[in-house]
C-alpha cells in the first residue's frame, strides 16, 4: 500500500519500492495526528456555525459583534 | 703485467727490468692520452657532456645546448613557455590585465588568454519536465552527483488525504539529522485568529515545507535550496512553502525556515514525502548547480 517512487535522473528510469515497517509506522502515526486535527477542525467549525446561528436568531451578525468591540 | 684499478692502464711489474722502463712509461702515457682525449678542446663557457654511456666518452657543448629551452624563446615580461607539439616549445605572450589563461585546442599552443567569466555556475534542470508527484507516498529523484547546490521546487503538491504535511528529505534519510529554525502561519477565519509563530527543530527527521488544508483538493507550493551538497560537512538549507490559501478558516500551514542537514554523505537524492496518504497531484523540479 505504501510505496516510494524513485526517478533516476541519470537513466530516466522509474522504479518502485515498498515501505519498510518503520516507514509504515511513521505514516500511521502521522495519520492519527491528521485525523485528530481534522476532528478538532470540524468541531470548531460546528461550534462557529452554531454561534452564527444564535446570532442570526437574535438578528445580529459578525459585523455587529465587531461594532461592540468583540 | 699490472694494470691500474679504474682505467686498466698498463704499468710495469715490480720485477720488470729497468731497461724496459721507457717503453713501459710510453705505454702508460699513451693509454692515459687515449683515455683523456675527449677532455681536450672546448671553448670558454663550454661544459662537458656525455656523448654515450661509454666511459670517458665526452663532448664539449655550450651551456645553451640545442636540447635545452633557449633564453631567446622569451621576449617580454609575462611570456609563458608552452608547447605546440611533443618536444616543441613555444612562446605565449602575456594577455591583457584581468584575462585568465584558458585551454583552447584550436590555438597553436592549446592555450589562450581570455576574459574571465563573470563567476558562478549556471543552474540546470536535472529532471527534465519535472517528476510527477503521484502514485506514491514518497517521490524520490535520484542520480544526483557532483553538484554543490540543489534547488527543489514543489508545484501544486497534494495528498489523497487532507491535512497532510508535504515534507522534504535528503538521501532517504529518516534520521533526526535536520536542524532548523522556522516561522509558520496558520490562517484563521479572521486576522485575529491567525496563528503565527516561530520555533526550532533541534533534530527533526525532515523539513516540513507546508501543510494542506482540510480539503483533499488542497495543495502545497514551496521550494528549498541546499548548499554544500558535494561536501563531507553539514549542508546549509533554507526553504519557504505552504498550503494554498482558502477563503475561510482552515488548517493549512505556511512555513519559512533555515538550517542545516547534518550528514557527512554527499547528496545523491531528494525525496518529497506526504505525511499521510499518497501524493496525487503536483510536480517536483530539481535544479542543480556546480
Amino acid at each position: 500500500m505504501y510505496k516510494e517512487k524513485i526517478f533516476n535522473a541519470i537513466t530516466g528510469e522509474t522504479t518502485w519500492r515498498d515501505f519498510t515497517p518503520e516507514e509504515i509506522a511513521e505514516v500511521e502515526k502521522n495519520q492519527a495526528i491528521a485525523d485528530a486535527e481534522q476532528l478538532a477542525f470540524e468541531e470548531a467549525q460546528a461550534k462557529r456555525e452554531a454561534a452564527l446561528a444564535k446570532l442570526a436568531a437574535l438578528g445580529l451578525d459578525t459585523d455587529d459583534l465587531k461594532a461592540l468591540g468583540f | 703485467m699490472a694494470n691500474t684499478t679504474n682505467f686498466g692502464w698498463e704499468t710495469p711489474d715490480d720485477t720488470d727490468l729497468v731497461k724496459d722502463g721507457a717503453a713501459a712509461m710510453r705505454t702508460l702515457g699513451s693509454a692515459i692520452d687515449t683515455s683523456m682525449m675527449d677532455l681536450k678542446g672546448g671553448t670558454t663557457g663550454q661544459v662537458l657532456s656525455k656523448t654515450s654511456n661509454t666511459d670517458m666518452d665526452f663532448t664539449w657543448v655550450t651551456t645553451d645546448d640545442a636540447n635545452a629551452i633557449q633564453n631567446a624563446i622569451v621576449d617580454a615580461k609575462g611570456d609563458l613557455i608552452t608547447a605546440t607539439a611533443a618536444d616543441t616549445p613555444a612562446r605565449l605572450a602575456v594577455g591583457t590585465n584581468g584575462q585568465v589563461l584558458t585551454a583552447d585546442s584550436t590555438t597553436a599552443t592549446g592555450l589562450k588568454w581570455a576574459a574571465a567569466s563573470a563567476g558562478g555556475a549556471n543552474w540546470s534542470l536535472l529532471n527534465s519536465g519535472g517528476t510527477a508527484l503521484t502514485g506514491a507516498q514518497t517521490v524520490t529523484v535520484s542520480g544526483i552527483s557532483g553538484v554543490d547546490k540543489i534547488m527543489i521546487l514543489v508545484d501544486d503538491a497534494s495528498s489523497a488525504t487532507s491535512n497532510s504535511w508535504i515534507t522534504i528529505r535528503f538521501n532517504g534519510d529518516t534520521g533526526n539529522n535536520y536542524y532548523q529554525y522556522w516561522n509558520s502561519v496558520t490562517p484563521g477565519s479572521t486576522y485575529a485568529t491567525t496563528i503565527g509563530g516561530a520555533g526550532k527543530d533541534a533534530a527533526s527527521a525532515q523539513v516540513l515545507l507546508g501543510k494542506m488544508r482540510t480539503a483533499t483538493s488542497g495543495t502545497v507550493f514551496g521550494g528549498l535550496t541546499i548548499t554544500g551538497c558535494n561536501s563531507s560537512g553539514v549542508k546549509a538549507f533554507w526553504y519557504s512553502g505552504g498550503g494554498e490559501a482558502s477563503s475561510s478558516a482552515d488548517s493549512q500551514v505556511a512555513r519559512n525556515g533555515q538550517g542545516y542537514y547534518n550528514s557527512a554523505s554527499t547528496i545523491s537524492s531528494i525525496s518529497i514525502f506526504s505525511a499521510t496518504g499518497n501524493l496525487d497531484n503536483g510536480t517536483v523540479y530539481v535544479y542543480t548547480s556546480a
